[in-house]
């Protein structure tokens, strides 16, 4: 099947390092969309769960767009960790991931930034076709005139395990050859349009010819197969990356350096008319994406109109957003609104809302955040961890896993045990006990304003 | 039984496209070596004085052997090497089409859906990058 159709998947690997979320795989549902209390990373908050998994449904089924989804929820509740799970569970669908902040920048003013984000949002499937020939060198053979003067010819024998032929080269493929280094054993694709040749590798066969090879070079199997084949590869590419491309002049630059400026709206439109005479044409396919903004409450006044507007356009991603304010003012404005979102905004929305975790919840979460940091915990010190979380918040708790670790590492001791959490605990302060040191040694902070005791005197310095 | 005719069709299916991928390997095969006779014949007919009795050539038919003026066997040559083209080109196109109904029928979603982009016409990098220039 390979010759033919090649599926084949380049996995970008990821990095070794576990983030805030990077144990989840997925939301974690059965077949009939139930939530399971703990699987594929995800413990509890069943409802909100189970309704991201109707959203993501309806989403791989192509059949909405341009809708918003809202997910409420106090602090900890796992809005973010619901957003990742979707993402893993949608797979191929674009998603793309900002934080509202990240709309107000120096460079490009917020409607362009917002504008960005939904193109990059949204992408386009296309494909590509060349004409190429791939085998195994047996014999390159370059003759030169006896004079010294005139063209170069040459014979170059090419194999795959199935047929074997003599090409003959040109004065341009000689260049080419020779300046590739190209030696017989190599295994080598030439592409028909361009002419352009790559190394592949060396065959196996032929690893035994030299005793010492250089560190970089790869072995490779001799190629099974036609001789000469049609490679076609299917890219799915973002407007935003179409749009970066065409701005300007080798535009494709500025989408590895990430400066890209404001582009023109008519370059817009062009390219819009241009996919949709490609998609008619049968050339490209869109792929609605996903994009998720978090901390919504940060937008102002002129962003959420904006959005109004993009989130009625025919080429709109879905976007999903998180908040965690309750009523609150708008930016921009001394309006309070619930969420931080204008009401005729919210209107438009669908509100996923996530409720606290109870203390098994918890007490699962720890565990699987132990998993992941690969810490091992023993009951008695998991128990109390889970008290502290309770009483904290789940955060702070997750950050004395690793931090507990340590603590044990030092004590020479491979679990992390009551007295580790006990010792990390005093050491590290969560945010009640700090907002109470804080009020205790209010006059010892700096600029401190907090109702200035008898005596009025601001410390120079503290800490 | 029906499990069994399931089982009988799909196994027809993949015995077709193992046949259809080695008949498109055989008339590569047969290409190139058109390719390398016509170039033979090119050199020879560089090389003779048209019109001699040197300019003309061999060729098996299967069973005989046919002695033809150059020019004439170079024009067959270059006929079945079109011909060539073209079978090739309806062998990948009916592969294509075969490989889809293969992935429907095991229910392989990943291989129905990469089948189904195959079936997009293909863009060249001008066209991408060209957008804006028109």
């Amino acid at each position: 099947m390979e010759s033919i159709i090649a599926a084949k998947a380049t996995d970008i690997s990821k990095l070794e390092r576990t983030g805030a979320h990077s144990h989840i795989r997925g939301l974690g549902l059965d077949d009939k969309l139930e939530s399971r209390s703990n699987s594929q990373g995800m413990v509890g908050q069943l409802k909100a769960r189970k309704a991201a998994g109707v959203i993501v449904k309806v989403i791989k089924q192509g059949k909405i767009s341009g809708r918003a989804i809202m997910m409420a929820g106090a602090p900890g509740t796992g809005k973010t960790a619901i957003a990742m799970a979707m993402s893993q569970e949608l797979g191929d669908v674009p998603f793309t991931s900002i934080a509202a902040s990240e709309v107000f920048s120096l460079e490009i003013s917020k409607t362009e930034s917002l504008t960005q984000a939904f193109r990059r949002s949204i992408g386009v499937r296309i494909k590509e076709e060349s004409e190429v020939i791939e085998g195994e060198v047996v014999e390159i053979q370059i003759d030169r005139s006896v004079t010294g003067v005139g063209p170069k010819t040459g014979k170059l024998t090419l194999k795959t395990t199935d047929m074997e032929t003599i090409y003959d080269l040109g004065q341009k493929m000689i260049t080419s050859l020779t300046k590739e280094k190209v030696m017989a054993g190599d295994v080598i694709q030439i592409d028909k349009t361009t002419g352009r040749i790559t190394r592949l590798g060396r065959s196996f066969t032929r690893a035994r010819d030299f005793d010492a090879t250089g560190p970089d070079v790869k072995f490779v199997q001799c190629p099974d197969g036609e001789l000469q084949t049609r490679k076609e590869i299917v890219h799915l590419v973002s407007l935003h990356e179409i749009d970066v491309i065409n701005s300007r002049q080798q535009g494709f630059l500025a989408l590895f350096s990430g400066e890209t400026g404001e582009i023109k709206s008519e370059v817009r439109e062009q390219i819009n008319q241009k996919i949709s005479e490609w998609c008619e044409e049968g050339k490209a396919e869109i792929v609605p994406g996903v994009l998720f903004i978090d901390e919504i409450h940060m937008l102002d006044m002129e962003c959420f109109s904006f959005l109004n507007r993009a989130l009625e356009d025919t080429m709109a991603p879905v976007v999903i957003m998180a908040s965690n304010r309750g009523m609150s003012r708008i930016r921009g404005t001394n309006y309070q609104s619930p969420h931080g979102v204008p009401i005729d905004f919210l209107d438009r929305l669908l509100i996923i809302s996530t409720q606290a975790y109870s203390e098994d919840d918890i007490r699962q979460i720890l565990k699987i955040r132990c998993d992941e940091e690969e810490v091992d915990m023993t009951e008695d010190a998991l128990a109390v961890l889970t008290k502290v979380a309770t009483e904290t918040s789940l955060r702070y708790a997750i950050h004395l896993i690793s931090t507990g670790h340590l603590v044990a590492q030092k004590r020479q001791s491979p679990k992390v045990d009551v007295v580790d959490i006990k010792r990390v605990y005093s050491l590290f302060l969560d945010e009640a006990r700090s907002v109470q040191y804080l009020k205790d040694y209010q006059d010892e902070y700096m600029y401190n304003e907090i109702v200035p005791s008898q005596g009025e005197k601001m410390a120079v310095d503290s800490m | 039984m029906e499990a069994v005719e399931y089982q009988a069709k799909v196994e027809a299916l993949a015995e077709d496209i193992l046949t259809d991928k080695q008949l498109a390997i055989d008339y590569d095969r047969k290409r190139q070596e058109n390719r390398e006779a016509l170039r033979g014949l090119r050199e020879q007919s560089q090389k003779t004085k048209p019109n001699s009795i040197l300019a003309t050539t061999t060729v098996n038919m299967g069973d005989f052997f046919i002695q033809l003026p150059l020019p004439k066997a170079q024009k067959m040559m270059e006929e079945a090497q079109a011909e060539l083209d073209k079978a090739i080109d309806d062998v990948r196109q009916r592969l294509k089409a075969k490989v889809k109904l293969l992935g429907e029928l095991e229910g392989d979603e990943k291989l129905v859906s990469t089948a189904k982009a195959m079936d997009l016409k293909s863009v060249s990098g001008q066209e991408l990058y060209g957008i804006s220039r028109k």
